[in-house]
């Protein structure tokens, strides 16, 4: 249920200065650097995230009570040559990321594709609402 | 009751058009571009040539989330658009792109006029 907030509008104006007066070039870099999404449907958690030139083998996903820890190397491309440009960024991340519950370690799907890691997981079972008889 | 929330999933899940990042180098014989593009694909990459601009356009196709709620995100569905100014010395029917993992990569191609051309002396034996 959404309830109306005075400060979300006072957030959103400040956003809108904040866009302005500090554009970036990109989706870079207010955040830190993998960014993620997190979407809930029913009982399973869909993570998100941007991962630009990263290889599978590169990436390391890990499960720590109710944190999901990303942590990984982008590894440089640069050649030996002139360049006139520079503005991708490469090294070591680690992002860890709290959960808004506990997860089976049973059910858990990652893939990488196009840049997008996807992430699926599932509540636990003691997580998972549970109804209770009166008796 | 005040419930906005229709306004506000709409404005927040709305599409943004950003400026991808590239690094850009030269060699003797072509340009080369790497612009990252998380979550486009090869066929939502849209390249032209034309004026002496390269013009680069994508759209970001993520998973179907019709039916999630979002919880929590640090990006919006995402366009990509960024035009670059290119000089005569690029040959526009020779324009190599290759996209892999989120990354596109274009060469472009030098004319073959104005490449450096190395000039042999002869020796009068």
């Amino acid at each position: 249920m959404y309830t109306y907030n005075f400060f979300d509008d006072i957030m959103n104006l400040r956003d809108l200065f904040d866009d302005f007066f500090s554009r970036r070039t990109s989706y870079e870099p207010y955040r830190e650097f993998p960014y993620v999404r997190i979407e809930e449907e029913g009982d399973k958690l869909i993570i998100t995230s941007l991962m630009p030139g990263i290889k599978a083998d590169d990436l390391d996903i890990e499960i720590i009570d109710d944190s999901l820890i990303i942590s990984g190397e982008k590894k440089a491309d640069y050649e030996e040559k002139a360049y006139l440009r520079k503005e991708r960024f490469f090294g070591e991340f680690k992002k860890s990321i709290k959960l808004p519950f506990r997860i089976s370690h049973d059910n858990i799907r990652a893939d990488l594709k196009d840049g997008i890691l996807t992430i699926h997981l599932e509540k636990s079972e003691d997580s998972k609402p549970r109804k209770i008889d009166i008796k | 009751m005040a419930t906005d929330k229709s306004l506000v999933s709409e404005s927040k899940s709305s599409r943004r058009v950003y400026v991808p990042v590239a690094d850009i180098y030269e060699t003797e014989d072509l340009y080369c571009l790497k612009l990252e593009m998380p979550g486009a694909t090869k066929d939502s990459i849209d390249i032209t040539v034309e004026n002496n601009e390269l013009l680069i356009e994508g759209k970001s196709v993520l998973e179907d989330n019709a039916g999630r709620q979002i919880r929590y995100s640090e990006f919006s569905n995402m366009d990509y658009k960024r035009s670059f100014r290119i000089g005569n010395d690029i040959d526009s029917n020779k324009v190599e792109a290759k996209f892999e993992d989120g990354v596109l990569t274009l060469l472009l191609y030098k004319h073959e006029a104005v490449k450096p051309k190395k000039i042999t002396i002869n020796t009068a034996n």
